[in-house]
């Protein structure tokens, strides 16, 4: 039962949510069209060729995911707040 | 260890050109301070010219501009110009400053390791967007301007001769206003958007520095 149990976990961990997934999807479809984004190394995509590496799950789009998810991460605990607030306080 | 700088500007596609382009301005300063400044643009950002130069000339500040990896900076044609395990050992006794995505995630302490000042650059990936009907005058592009003027002002203030706490403090104060601008309703929709934010935030939040943050160029 035990194996199981961790067995299904690692494969959630594995696979993207789907409302996350979901979630990025629409708040990169809010980004201006025109836009480009330059990604390290990886190079220079348009929006919606974003949308479709978080829908493919390959690195550019779990990329995006973890920048998307890291603010609003911080900014539901207040990090990000918290941060800009010091900046304009120094 | 001379006053001077140096600087590696490779241009070969879109990435490299807008940090080439937002460059001159650091460059310019640097000038008008009377600092010799070799700059290693286009194809001379290569392994060669750059260990040659910083053997001959031993530069107190090295600004590194181009792709890169956790352990590497990359110059003109992806070639790969410092790297750790390889050539570190040439940072030695040297301020730098690398906009290279991750490369503060290891050559930033293996630099340290040999005797490097101070490291400042990102752990992770550097990410800037652009706008499209910008790319033939990219000085004009107020939206790589919202990510790459918070990274010019670190490279001013290291030349200015401020301590590096006090330059990454000025960067990421400057971040911070960008955001705070973007998140501000009134601001037209056209060259801003909140939807940026988070790209914004992430490159704050990853800008980290090694070393004696007392230290000055």
């Amino acid at each position: 039962m035990k194996e199981n149990k961790e067995k299904k976990k690692s494969g959630k961990e594995e696979k993207m949510d789907s409302d996350v997934k979901e979630l990025v999807k629409m708040r990169l479809s809010t980004i201006p069209k025109g836009l480009s984004v330059s990604i390290g190394s990886w190079g220079n995509f348009k929006v919606e060729d974003l949308i479709r590496h978080v829908e493919m799950e390959d690195e550019i789009g779990k990329s995006i995911v973890e920048i998307d998810m890291e603010f609003l991460r911080d900014l539901k605990n207040g990090k990000l707040y918290e941060q800009i607030a010091f900046d304009n306080q120094t | 260890m001379s006053k001077s700088l140096l600087i590696t500007r490779p241009n070969y596609e879109i990435t490299t050109r807008y940090l080439y382009v937002w460059n001159k301005e650091v460059i310019k300063e640097a000038k008008n301070r009377g600092i010799g400044v070799m700059d290693l643009r286009r194809e001379k950002a290569n392994k060669k010219e750059f260990t040659g130069r910083m053997i001959k000339v031993n530069p107190a500040l090295v600004l590194l501009n181009g792709h890169g990896g956790n352990e590497c900076v990359r110059g003109h044609n992806d070639e790969i110009i410092v790297r750790a395990g390889d050539n570190e050992e040439i940072l030695k006794g040297k301020i730098i400053y690398a906009l290279s995505c991750q490369s503060a995630l290891l050559l930033g302490p293996k630099s340290m390791e040999a005797g490097s000042i101070a490291f400042i650059g990102y752990s992770r990936n550097f990410v800037f967007f652009t706008d499209d009907s910008k790319i033939s005058r990219s000085e004009n592009d107020k939206v790589a301007k919202l990510f790459l003027d918070p990274s010019n002002r670190l490279s001013i203030s290291l030349v200015k001769g401020n301590a590096i706490f006090e330059a990454v403090r000025k960067s990421k104060k400057h971040f911070s206003e960008n955001i705070r601008k973007l998140l501000n309703s009134d601001v037209s929709p056209q060259d801003y958007s909140s939807s940026l934010v988070p790209y914004l935030a992430w490159d704050m939040k990853y800008q980290v520095c090694h070393g004696n943050q007392n230290a000055c160029f």
